[in-house]
């Protein structure tokens, strides 16, 4: 089942806290305080971006035919399983800056001081577990939403009756 | 061209530095990647020329302006 982190901007207030959490679940401690302290200091795999009329968190959107996979020299970034999101290795990424280069959406980055990318991995192994991902578990307006692929089709379609049938009944349904 | 090289137990490494010239992004101008890079991004991934020129944090505040187009126009 593929899994997405969905937003709703309009409930976003750009307070950057899917950032810390983010950066917080990769760092080695995982806790806040001592994450602080850490060297090399753990970054946040997402970046919430100020339009001029909303803000918006901006991570990997785990392309179906990715172009850093195909870019990869190492097959550092790969997929566990078709329906996984892009995986970094970090033992096989030597820094080459093809995969930053090839994001259509810019949300690769490298980690100059460490010479290794970075992105968003969905806190695979945390959804593994069964949770959702870190930072949308911290979000705390609920702009950031972890759902099925499917489940956003269903709630799509089902919107759109609800639509449709306001406008046959005239609007009360 | 400058080496430095680092003994650490039985490896050596070595960093080359060699200067290269790099493409300026074609929407803010900073210097991003070198023609090559450029030029293999738009032939292996088929990325127009405009995109494989256009540094990632430029893709980025593209790619937040195309949303931020589509919401509008959906208001």
């Amino acid at each position: 089942m593929k899994g997405m982190i969905i937003v709703n901007v309009d409930v976003c207030n750009a307070c950057k806290s899917c950032e810390i959490a983010c950066a917080v679940e990769h760092s080695a401690s995982k806790d806040l305080y001592e994450a602080i302290h850490e060297d090399p200091k753990p970054r946040a795999r997402v970046s919430v971006q100020q339009g001029v009329s909303f803000s918006v968190p901006l991570q990997c959107r785990q392309c179906a035919n990715a172009p850093c996979i195909a870019l990869c020299p190492t097959g550092g970034l790969h997929r566990a399983d078709p329906d996984s999101p892009v995986l970094l290795d970090e033992e096989k990424c030597i820094g080459c800056d093809w995969c930053v280069l090839a994001c259509p959406f810019g949300v690769i980055q490298l980690d100059e001081e460490r010479k290794v990318a970075f992105k968003c991995d969905q806190c695979f192994e945390r959804v593994q577990r069964g949770q959702l991902p870190a930072c949308v578990s911290a979000c705390p307006t609920g702009a950031l939403m972890f759902k099925i692929l499917e489940e956003v089709s269903k709630e799509r379609r089902n919107a759109y009756l609800v639509e449709i049938a306001e406008c046959l009944t005239g609007g009360g349904v | 061209m400058t080496e430095m090289a680092s003994e650490k137990t039985d490896a050596v490494t070595v960093t080359v530095k060699k200067p290269v010239l790099q493409v300026s992004c074609l929407v803010c101008g900073t210097p991003f990647a070198t023609e090559k890079q450029v030029r293999r991004v738009h032939e292996k991934l088929h990325f127009s020329q405009q995109l494989a020129a256009t540094c990632p944090d430029c893709r980025g505040a593209k790619f937040r302006g195309a949303m931020e187009k589509v919401l509008s126009s959906q208001k």
